[in-house]
């Protein structure tokens, strides 16, 4: 699938689920998408044949939302208030598991929802909870089953009903929906489950938002730190709205555990704003916790780009949080790639309005993602020293890079799919893949994937940087060329060209070509592949690198080939 | 007295809703509309659809519970929900008659 394209779906479901489509379809939101319903109450048939019509589209995800009593039969009788046989209801989930797990390697991604029961069901309350008998409580191991089975399975998401069904609150159920069309629930359930599945496959497709970048006065602080002095701000105590802010931060905080980054752009004195982050008592957040910021008197538009750009990151990662509607209205205008939500007047909402953001969606997190922060903080002290040496030679001697070059294989196979389904800006054809299609793919002769991992003096970058190719009629073309922003104009581009040169050589290949496919945010990487040496084909965003030559060798950088 | 004019937008409130959910042809907001039948634009989930929102929507406006779906007619020959113009008035007549 690449990026550009319109996801395709298939909506497999024993209720009519038309609604959900028609509201997928609708949503210009990027990725717009192309929701298809397969025939109705036929889920088992459907999930066992590939050969019906539902599926000659290829879709790339399948959602399978199902009714409990409907798929599980041995669960039926519990809605009747009959004994029923937990192991059997168990057994049968373990059965409609591997339906689930069949499917999967079918399509890029499953997702499956959570069983959920109108509330009318629980009608004994004292019972409802109770082990064996209870609806709920049965209903809940019903689920805990399925997720358990379905765990281990990359590309199969699970996605929580029960949520949309909170959020629908009592429009959830509609009973004459469902005697009339057999519409299992409410239109504003299938809403919520049509803008989490957008929000998810942006996710995948490496859309997510990565740097939250934040006001300071009436937006991390109650008061004008400038004119009240950092004693005075309004932040914890017993008070509110301190006890708001304190709370706001501390979501703040608990994002950058999920990978998220955070910045401050502010109208402030640097000095003044930044000695009440580092000696407020109740600050939660740390100046360590912000990769980056500008604090002074400029244009708060002017700042965001210069921020975002000394990150390496795209303008269309960022979210910015103010609590002023002018300055909210001027970076909406300046810079459209922002994401500028609305924001709540009542202070005691700018936690929950945070919360309710639907814009960081992740599919799976790593170590790299937990330590982000603390990269990008290293990352700024490398930028200072830069600043101090004059020539990039210079920087990278102290710097003393050290890149390791190693081929694809199980153990760096997640890490690696990861990268490669979030790298925008430096990726030559923005391909995104699973890992059994990246396996798949790689497991032809007369391709080869390696992973990039590089290091310094600062610390270990971890896992950066893919390069692929795939050799035909004596030319080596470059397929996936992917570097992380945080790696990004210290040569290591040039070692993965350097690695695929190589390799071209002891196959006595003629020579490697690389095929830039632009989209709208890999700009970088065309910048980088013009200033490569390579010859280059402008008409046709193609670059040339003719093997009689050697291509030259980088200094300054330790390459060790694993 | 039903107001005439607040049941129009209440329908076209309604209207609003089903347009998020249809795909291809929407439905104009004009009395001439055809919805159901040879000309119409919706299919018959897509005139429960409406139904429900409308029935919903009236609730919320009028505070008056008018039972669309109860006794539905969904065959095509049904004169009832042939425009937004036959619909708007049978819904009419039927508030009308309950509040009367």
């Amino acid at each position: 699938m690449k990026i550009d394209e319109s996801p395709k779906i298939l909506l497999v479901s024993d209720f009519t689920i038309n609604n959900m489509a028609g509201y997928l379809n609708n949503d210009d939101d990027f990725p717009t998408v192309k929701a298809s319903v397969s025939p109705y109450g036929q889920v088992i048939q459907v999930l066992l044949n590939d050969n019906l019509d539902c599926w000659q589209n290829n879709p790339d995800f399948v959602v399978v939302w199902t009714q409990p009593e409907n798929i599980i039969n041995s669960f039926r009788p519990l809605l009747d208030f009959h004994k029923v046989d937990i192991q059997k209801i168990l057994d049968d989930i373990d059965e409609f598991s591997k339906l689930l797990i069949n499917v999967s390697r079918r399509v890029k991604h499953v997702f499956v929802s959570t069983w959920v029961l109108p509330s009318y069901y629980k009608i004994f309350k004292t019972l409802d909870m109770k082990n064996e008998i209870g609806v709920s409580n049965v209903l809940m191991r019903m689920n805990i089953r399925l997720l358990d089975n379905l765990a281990d399975i990359q590309n199969i998401c699970m996605l929580n009903a029960q949520r949309w069904i909170e959020v629908a609150g009592v429009s959830s159920f509609n009973p004459k929906l469902w005697y009339t069309a057999k519409i299992a629930f409410g239109n504003e359930v299938f809403k919520e489950a049509a803008k989490d599945i957008k929000n998810v496959i942006r996710g995948f497709l490496g859309m997510a938002k990565k740097l939250i970048i934040l006001d300071l006065d009436d937006t991390l602080w109650g008061g004008i730190v400038g004119d009240d002095g950092w004693e005075n701000i309004k932040l914890g105590g017993h008070d509110p709205i301190g006890e708001a802010y304190v709370d706001f931060q501390r979501a703040l905080k608990s994002l950058t555990n999920r990978g998220i980054l955070l910045g401050m752009v502010s109208k402030n004195d640097e000095k003044i704003a930044l000695e009440a982050i580092t000696k407020h008592p109740e600050m939660i957040l740390k100046l360590e916790d912000f990769v980056g910021w500008k604090i002074n008197w400029e244009d708060k538009a002017k700042n965001i780009l210069e921020l975002v750009s000394e990150l390496n990151l795209g303008l269309q990662s960022v979210v910015f949080i103010d609590d002023n509607p002018y300055e909210r209205a001027r970076v909406s205008e300046a810079l459209p790639e922002v994401f500028v939500p609305e924001w709540p007047q009542d202070k005691m909402l700018y936690k929950s309005a945070l919360l309710s953001l639907r814009c960081f969606e992740i599919s799976a997190i790593s170590d790299e993602d937990i330590m982000r922060t603390k990269l990008y903080v290293v990352e700024r002290q490398r930028g200072e020293l830069k600043e101090k040496i004059g020539s990039i030679d210079e920087w990278l001697k102290t710097l003393a890079v050290k890149v390791e070059v190693e081929v694809l294989n199980n153990l760096n196979l997640p890490r690696t799919v990861q990268l490669l389904n979030k790298t925008n800006q430096m990726n030559l054809s923005t391909r995104r893949m699973t890992e059994a299609e990246l396996i798949d793919w790689a497991r032809q002769e007369q391709r080869k994937v390696w992973i990039i991992r590089a290091s310094d003096k600062f610390g270990d970058l971890g896992l950066v940087g893919i390069v692929s190719i795939e050799v035909n009629n004596n030319i080596g073309c470059i397929t996936d060329f992917i570097l992380s922003c945080r790696a990004m104009g210290r040569k290591i581009e040039e070692i993965m060209v350097l690695t695929t040169a190589n390799y071209a050589r002891t196959l006595k290949l003629d020579k490697i070509i690389a095929k830039y496919v632009p989209t709208a945010k890999n700009k970088p990487c065309l910048e980088f592949w013009k200033s490569s040496g390579f010859k280059y084909e402008e008409s046709e965003a193609f670059f040339e690198w003719d093997l009689q030559d050697d291509y030259p060798s980088v200094n300054h950088v330790e390459v060790i080939y694993v | 007295m039903i107001d005439r004019e607040k049941l129009i937008n209440t329908l076209y409130k309604a209207i609003d809703e089903v347009n998020s959910i249809l795909e291809g042809d929407k439905i104009c907001k004009s009395m001439d509309t055809s919805l159901y039948g040879d000309l119409g634009v919706l299919d018959s989930l897509g005139l429960i659809n409406l139904l429900a929102a409308i029935e919903e929507q009236i609730e919320k406006d009028f505070g008056i519970t008018l039972l669309l779906l109860d006794d539905i007619d969904l065959s095509e020959d049904t004169n009832d929900f042939c425009t937004v113009s036959t619909l708007f008035e049978y819904i009419f007549l039927r508030l009308s008659s309950q509040e009367g």
